[in-house]
């Protein structure tokens, strides 16, 4: 702390300072807060007071508006010369016409009046009926217009009429052209109309505001109750000279008000003489000024107790800091004593004071700790109990001659220790005199020199020792002096080398002797010295005494001795192994030409990981920029660029086992990260323990070789999936007939499980694989000719002798060794052949039933041809036969009755009607047979037969005919339609033997083209065989109706519903002799 | 005109009955030689079969001939009719009731002289056939007989 502060503090925290200080402050403060608060006060008051001014101001200036505004209205109105007319006419009801309309059109106005010149009232709106032509002369209104014949405002005044309420009047005089005054209009102003317009104005409600007329009466006002009756505003006469005085704002005693005094802002009304006031208490301003003044207050006080309580505090800290001081003054002193009392127990050991006798005259506690006597056993001159006897003699004597010189003194003993070891001591002692002069008393030192007596004992020995040392070292060692190459010591070795003796070397100068061959060497040796203090195996060449001069690895070191700088230098003799290192050098530049220039990396590095030494080619390998780079940046090479770092534990697994490993390949991350592969050879070397402690070989960039070779295992591996998955067999066999390489989708085409199994087994593929070996022989026909075959179709053999259809495309090609193979693709085509056939024969069978259908469309189209054209005739008969017959009838039996002829005539005609209805009957019955539903079950015909042959014979029980029916016959078809059928052939048959004798009907079977046929023979009519085809046709007759009735439409029957069964009719027939009708059902 | 014959060739009894009740009435009473059928009717012509041993001068002046018969049909007979030399240039009169244009078109392209529909209405029948008869009785002139 500097002292000007200091002072300042020391003076400031004085006690008796204190309580002025504190007054200072307070004084500052207070002064400080009460000329705020007051500067604060009339600024305030002053602000109040002007807008208290300016708010008088608004409303005198209201007002005053607001008055010259009636004024005016009324002005004008009494210039209007109708009104005039009715003012000089004293026409009342004109006059009060317009006064109606004056107040409705200005709603400020709500009373008028007109008097005459002399003040008599002879109108008024409202009616005033109990004013009417009274005079008003005596009022003021009266008097203040026609002082001058002058609008005029009066003062306040109580009205004389209604309600009796305060008002203002304002009269304007009535002017006729001359300008004589004929009467006076006067409106009377209600004071309250005008608090209306006050309070409007004002800015703030709260304003003590009054307005006064001329005589100082209240207009309005805020503070007085206006409306009762007439107040003179108090402070009027006061202010009137403040006015006239010009002052806008004056203070006012107002003994009922608070405080006692009232600031008055007021502003004139020109031209209408009143005054508008705002007052303001000046209370009411201390006390809105209150609040701030205890802000202040307060804050003043804060400021004051703060800064007292600072004061305090300081002063408790300088306070405290003096104690500290004092305290620490006193710890110094103490500690000081201690140090020195430690001192001497440190150092010195045993420190003593005697008087100036030398007598110990106080407690020495070194002495007594270490001679174990107690303060009364050494008091006194018993002290030197404890010194060795021998020496007692030799330290009295020392003694009291420094006694008598009063000098120091200096003298060796030997003290007892406690445990009775005498140790050997230094004692020192110094009188202190005082002022006379006189010794005051002795202090002094034992210092414990055992050790050092010992050392000086061990020093002597070991210096014996290293002059040994020096003397016989093989190594040559001299020791000179540096300034001027004096030697001062030189062993056996060096005289030896140099060829000196001993007296001819040391004592000479180095430069004398001419050792250094260039003395400058010795310079820049001494330099070295001087700088580095050490010069290390450097080369000179030195001169023995024969003048020989060698080359030698000279070493010296400085050292002080005595303050002067000394060297110490050996050296020896380098000429051998000079040459042994050129030729080092020589055979190292060779190989560090391999080294540096090879193509692939070398390197060297440890075990651990680091690089010894790398090649600019490794360099280059792993992406630096230099082989130190590498070597510098690369800390661990198994982490830092072995991408997997168990690579490197395997090669170092795999170097202790062997030492070369060659071809080891592993990836590398380079410097900038980019991962290369590389193929090493290193080899391993070892320490004695046969531990593996470096390795060193060549590394080559394999990348692109590896990447290759991805490649092509990638391919080979897509174009392998490709072999082995495809669909198709694929193969390479050789002409000869031996398979090369398939698939396994070829094996399996042939039956194989696998392409080896299939391999092994065919050894000749013509005769193994072909169902027909010249197919192959084709084919190779094929290849050797073309070179190529498309689309080979043969036959096959599997394994298990089963048959394929396979085609084949190929080529003629070698095989990687240059054996001419076949090589191509075969498919199993089976299925497409099975299915070529399958359509063949589909085609072959659509065919044979597109002819079957025609032939039955082209029959039943016949068929239905010939059955209308046979409809149409066949009926169009009987029709004929009716009218021809009844139109005879008619023409020869108008008159006669019916002869035989005539009833022949009618015979015909019903027998014609009969005739059609067979014919329709059988044409139902005929297409019936088509629409049918068909059935097909088995069907006994020999039954059936028998039933329909008993039938006729029952109905026609005088025919003998002779039935044989064959038992068993059966077919497969509808028992309906054969039932029809086989009626019809039997009614044939009956029919057709009618006119035989011996009629005899068959019905059996027969075996035509290796088929059953049934038949039904009879021996009857028969046919010619030469109309056999008109036999089946619908309505077809072989005979007349006279000679066998029919209607020609059984066989047709017979034949529709044997080929609805898919079956055949024929006929044959010998005209006499009979016919034979076949049918055949199939089953 | 007397011995002028006719040759009907039809199966229908009835038809026939009409046929030359027709004639008689038109007053046409020439010899109506019946042929129930077209064997009986070449028979007839060629002097064969049933009718072997006839006077074969005595040939018919126009055959009257049905389509619909049994065992030859009408449409054979005019053809063999047509084939014979002796009997190729007699006038063969198609009297039929088939509607169908098929057996007309045939008719006249296996050489027939007129193809005529017999109608159901037996007046409208009478009259045709008394027309048939005068036409070709009286005013056609038949061919010479050929050898």
């Amino acid at each position: 702390m500097p002292d000007k502060d200091a002072s300042t503090y020391a003076w400031l925290v004085e006690r008796r300072h204190f309580p002025l200080i504190v007054v200072v402050i307070f004084v500052l403060l207070s002064v400080t807060t009460f000329y705020i608060c007051y500067r604060h006060y009339t600024i305030n008051t002053e602000r109040a007071l002007k807008d208290d001014r300016s708010t008088a101001n608004l409303v005198s200036l209201a007002l005053a508006e607001h008055l010259k505004k009636i004024v005016s209205v009324m002005e004008s109105y009494s210039n209007r010369p109708l009104l005039l007319k009715a003012v000089r006419d004293k026409n009342v009801e004109k006059a009060r016409k317009h006064l109606v309309n004056l107040t409705k059109s200005n709603p400020d106005i709500d009373s008028l009046i007109i008097t005459d010149r002399q003040g008599t009232l002879w109108a008024a709106y409202p009616d005033r009926p109990e004013v009417m032509e009274k005079s008003f002369a005596h009022r003021d209104w009266y008097k203040g217009v026609s002082k001058e014949w002058k609008s005029n405002i009066s003062d306040v005044v109580q009205r004389a009429v209604a309600e009796k309420d305060l008002s203002i009047q304002i009269g304007v005089p009535f002017f006729d052209e001359t300008g004589e005054v004929i009467g006076i209009l006067l409106n009377t102003q209600r004071t309250l109309s005008f608090s209306n317009l006050i309070k409007q104005v004002l800015p703030d409600p709260g304003t003590a505001i009054t307005v006064t007329d001329r005589k100082g009466q209240i207009v309005y006002s805020s503070q007085h109750d206006f409306e009762k009756e007439i107040l003179l505003f108090p402070f009027y006469p006061s202010i009137r000279k403040a006015t006239v005085a010009n002052k806008k704002t004056v203070t006012v005693d107002a003994p009922d008000v608070e405080g006692g005094a009232q600031f008055m802002s007021f502003s004139p009304l020109v031209n209408v003489g009143w005054t508008v006031f705002v007052g303001r208490d000046k209370h009411s301003i201390i006390l809105s000024e209150s609040t701030y003044f205890i802000q202040v207050t307060a804050i003043a006080l804060l400021l004051f107790l703060s800064s007292i309580l600072f004061m305090v505090y300081l002063r408790k800290q300088v306070v405290a800091q003096q104690i500290t001081e004092q305290l620490q003054t006193e710890k110094e002193l103490r500690a000081r004593d201690q140090r020195y009392k430690s001192y001497i127990d440190v150092t010195m050991q045993l420190g003593w004071t005697t008087d100036d006798k030398g007598e110990i005259v106080e407690d020495n506690p070194s002495w007594r700790k270490y001679t174990g006597r107690s303060y009364e056993e050494f008091k006194g001159f018993r002290w030197i109990e404890d010194i060795h006897p021998d020496d007692r003699d030799h330290t009295d004597k020392i003694w009291k001659k420094a006694v008598a010189e009063k000098s120091f003194y200096e003298t060796e003993y030997r003290i007892r220790r406690y445990d009775g070891v005498y140790r050997d001591y230094l004692a020192r002692g110094t009188p202190l005199l005082d002022e006379n002069g006189s010794i005051r008393e002795w202090v002094g030192t034992c210092i414990d020199i055992t050790e050092r007596k010992q050392a000086g004992e061990a020093l002597k020995k070991s210096e014996e020792k290293f002059v040994k040392t020096f003397r016989s070292n093989p190594a040559c060692v001299g020791l000179s002096r540096l300034r001027d190459g004096l030697i001062i010591e030189a062993n056996e070795a060096m005289l030896r080398i140099l060829g000196y003796s001993n007296d001819e070397f040391v004592g000479h100068t180095i430069p004398e002797l001419g050792v250094w061959n260039d003395l400058a060497d010795r310079e820049r040796v001494v330099q070295t010295l001087l700088t580095e203090g050490r010069s290390i195996n450097r080369e000179y060449w030195l001169r023995t005494r024969t003048g020989e001069l060698t080359l030698c690895s000279h070493s010296a070191e400085m050292i002080q001795i005595d303050n002067e700088p000394y060297i110490i230098f050996t050296f020896f003799d380098l000429t051998e192994r000079k040459r042994a290192e050129e030729a080092l050098i020589n055979s190292e530049k060779k190989y560090r030409n391999i080294f540096e220039n090879a193509t692939e990396g070398i390197f060297q590095s440890t075990t651990e990981g680091r690089y010894i030494s790398v090649n600019p080619a490794f360099a280059r390998i792993g992406g630096y920029n230099s082989p130190d780079e590498m070597t510098d940046t690369v800390t661990d090479i198994q982490k830092e660029m072995y991408v997997h770092q168990d690579d490197r534990t395997r090669l170092l697994e795999l170097l202790n086992k062997q030492d070369i490993i060659t071809n080891f390949e592993a990836e590398i991350r380079r410097r900038d990260n980019a991962i290369i592969w590389i193929s090493m050879n290193v080899r391993t070397i070892r320490d004695e323990g046969g531990k593996v402690i470096f390795l060193e070989g060549t590394i080559v960039d394999i990348t692109e070789r590896k990447r290759i070779e991805q490649a092509l295992r990638e391919s080979e591996e897509q174009f392998r999936n490709l072999f082995d998955n495809a669909v198709e067999g694929v193969f390479q066999s050789t002409p000869e007939g031996r398979l090369i390489r398939v698939n396994m989708a070829f094996s399996r085409m042939f039956g194989c499980e696998s392409p080896e199994e299939a391999i092994k087994t065919v050894t000749d593929i013509g005769h193994q694989m072909y169902v027909n070996p010249d197919d192959r022989k084709r084919a190779i026909g094929i290849f050797r000719e073309t070179g190529f075959i498309k689309n080979f179709e043969s036959r096959m053999l599997r394994k298990d002798g089963s048959i394929f259809w396979a085609s084949f495309n190929g080529r003629l090609t070698k095989t990687s060794d240059g054996t001419p193979c076949l090589e191509g693709f075969i498919t199993d085509i089976s299925d497409r052949k099975e299915a070529e056939e399958e359509i063949k024969k589909l085609n072959a069978e659509l065919e044979q039933r597109v002819i079957e259908r025609t032939v039955q469309l082209t029959a039943a189209n016949r068929e239905l041809e010939a059955f209308s054209y046979s409809v149409s005739h066949d009926l169009r008969a009987p029709l004929r036969s009716i009218d021809g017959f009844s139109q005879a009838l008619l023409e020869e039996y108008q008159e006669k009755p019916l002869d035989e002829t005539g009833k022949t005539y009618l015979e015909r005609v019903r027998k014609a009607t009969q005739r059609m209805g067979f014919l329709i009957d059988d044409m139902l019955k005929l297409s019936r047979v088509t629409q049918s539903e068909f059935k097909r079950e088995s069907v006994v015909l020999s039954c059936m037969v028998r039933a329909i042959a008993e039938t006729h014979q029952k109905y026609n029980p005088d025919r003998d005919v002779d039935v044989t029916v064959q038992d068993g016959i059966m077919v497969q078809g509808d028992p309906l339609l054969m039932q029809i059928a086989l009626e019809n052939l039997m009614d044939n048959a009956w029919k057709f033997t009618g006119k035989e004798a011996h009629p005899r009907i068959e019905f059996a079977t027969t075996v035509r083209d290796g088929k059953t046929a049934c038949f039904i023979r009879d021996n009857g009519a028969g046919f010619d065989m030469a109309y056999v085809g008109k036999l089946f046709g619908a309505f077809q007759r072989l005979h007349t109706v006279d000679e066998f009735p029919g209607t020609g439409i059984g066989l047709a029957t017979v034949q529709r519903i044997i080929h609805r069964h898919g079956g055949q009719v024929w006929a044959e027939g010998e005209v006499g002799k009979g016919a034979t009708f076949y049918f055949m059902v199939p089953s | 005109m007397e011995d002028k014959v006719i040759l009907l060739v039809e199966d229908n009894p009835d038809d026939v009955a009409l046929t030359i009740r027709a004639f008689r009435k038109s007053d046409i009473s020439n010899k109506i030689i019946v042929a129930k059928d077209g064997v009986e009717a070449l028979d007839y012509l060629f002097g064969t079969g049933m009718h072997a041993g006839r006077d074969m001068k005595d040939m018919p002046v126009v055959i009257l001939l049905d389509l619909k018969l049994p065992k030859m049909d009408g449409l054979e007979v005019l053809k063999s009719i047509r084939q014979n030399e002796f009997t190729r240039l007699l006038p063969v009169v198609i009297l039929t009731s088939s509607v169908e244009e098929k057996d007309k078109i045939n008719g006249y392209k296996l050489g027939a002289n007129s193809y005529v529909r017999k109608p159901i209405d037996f007046n409208q029948f009478s009259e045709a056939m008394k027309l048939l008869g005068l036409y070709w009785l009286v005013w056609n002139e038949p061919p010479p007989l050929g050898k």
